[in-house]
């Protein structure tokens, strides 16, 4: 049984795809690509990336201090870009799968 | 330093200190990094977020350490179990407040709110088994809505199924506990089937053995009687202690722990009423005893390990 990955997991690292980013720069990019739909909040954003952290999915890029503030920046694992690929293909997969239902079905124009 | 300063800088000591050093100036950055460009202020609910965060850190219960992974094997069959309960007792209408039933089944007002008890711990796995990533918040609305039970029945001066509420709370608080999973996971065949397993053990060891004459006999409105459900313990901790055994010799810790968290609300009955007509209380207490010990022992192991596994790598 393959497991379906959780939103908040998947948008967390679908924004960590093009590039390392820091706990609030994967706020603003999860909040960007569910149109707003999903806004992490810190302790669950903290609880999901020592999760990714111990799961071998993500991994510290570095650290340095913007406007006196300490940015601590995360980037994708091989391990986590196989995932975030899996998942990615899974619900494209349902997703054309759907459209193809609707199309059949006289539903989508 | 402004108001959300302030209340960032007491809110970041709900945190262990090891964490703190660790991650406290990150959390703190983003936290001020997030008011600041929204311009709004540290909601209530960025509050609580963050302090069940900090109560899961210092309590060991994230899903990296023992704790967390024990509490979220335990966490679905749990309340599959709990469900099967509130489903046999509502079913069997063991709600009402009638005089005319044996004292053992007299248990008092509560039986009148029974069934919204009852229906909310069927919903809330229901629920759970729907939405997987809302697990926690429907366990949690289970748990206190049957803590809220008692006070209300002693508003009517009448004392609530103390043993069955600590019955539902004690499958149901693990869910409530458990850290939220990277994957939605809890509905995967053997976290269902072994919720499902646990509950024909408590019906066929909860109506059936000790029954002289009658063979096993299924579970029963004699089920919920003084000397059934102490009979019963003695079998269901028994079962459970074998085969905890069994799965620390197959090196499965975690569902071992599991199984030891889902066996420990039976301590409720074994506690209640331990004046079991056979005498078997008192092994039962021992051997859940034995198995809390280890249980506690490795939480304690595992808690007391640095956390370099998780914050380490650079």
């Amino acid at each position: 049984m393959t497991d379906e990955m959780r939103e908040p997991t998947f948008l967390a690292l679908a924004a960590l795809a093009d590039g390392r980013k820091h706990g609030y720069g994967i706020i603003q990019e999860a909040e960007r690509l569910s149109d707003g739909r999903t806004r992490l909040r810190a302790g669950t954003l903290y609880a999901m990336l020592d999760r990714l952290t111990h799961d071998g999915m993500i991994a510290s890029a570095g650290e340095e201090t913007v406007d006196g503030r300490l940015r601590h920046y995360y980037e994708l694992t091989d391990t986590g870009t196989s995932a975030l690929t899996a998942e990615s293909r899974r619900r494209v997969s349902v997703s054309k799968e759907a459209l193809r239902r609707l199309r059949l079905a006289g539903g989508l124009a | 330093m402004n108001r959300d300063e302030k209340t960032i800088a007491r809110l970041i000591k709900v945190y262990p200190k090891s964490y703190r050093n660790e991650r406290g100036g990150e959390i703190v950055a983003t936290l001020l990094e997030a008011t600041s460009q929204s311009g709004a202020q540290l909601g209530m609910l960025d509050v609580l977020d963050l302090i069940i965060h900090g109560m899961e850190v210092r309590l060991g219960i994230t899903s990296e350490r023992f704790a967390g992974r024990v509490l979220d094997a335990a966490a679905m069959p749990g309340l599959i179990v709990a469900a099967g309960l509130s489903a046999f007792l509502l079913g069997n209408a063991l709600w009402l407040p009638n005089s005319s039933l044996p004292q053992p089944l007299r248990t008092g007002v509560f039986h009148t709110f029974g069934p919204v008890i009852y229906a909310i711990w069927i919903s809330g796995v229901a629920g759970s088994l729907l939405w997987p990533q809302r697990r926690r918040v429907f366990a949690s609305i289970c748990v206190v809505s049957t803590l809220a039970a008692i006070p209300i029945g002693m508003l009517f001066f009448a004392s609530a199924n103390l043993t069955m509420m600590g019955l539902l709370l004690g499958f149901g608080l693990p869910c409530a506990l458990a850290p939220t999973a990277t994957v939605a996971n809890q509905r995967s065949f053997w976290r269902i089937s072994s919720g499902v397993a646990l509950f024909i053990v408590v019906w066929w060891f909860g109506g059936g053995v000790g029954k002289s004459g009658q063979g096993v006999t299924y579970l029963s409105v004699e089920w919920v009687s003084v000397p059934r459900l102490g009979s019963a313990v003695f079998w269901i901790v028994g079962i459970s202690f074998v085969t905890t055994c069994l799965l620390l010799i197959l090196r499965r810790t975690t569902a071992a722990g599991a199984l030891v968290v889902l066996t420990a609300p039976w301590m409720v009955v074994a506690a209640d009423y331990g004046h079991n007509e056979n005498g078997s209380i008192g092994p039962t207490s021992v051997i859940l005893g034995i198995m809390l010990v280890w249980l506690f022992a490795t939480w304690l192991f595992d808690f007391r390990q640095p956390e370099k596994a998780v914050f380490g790598s650079a």
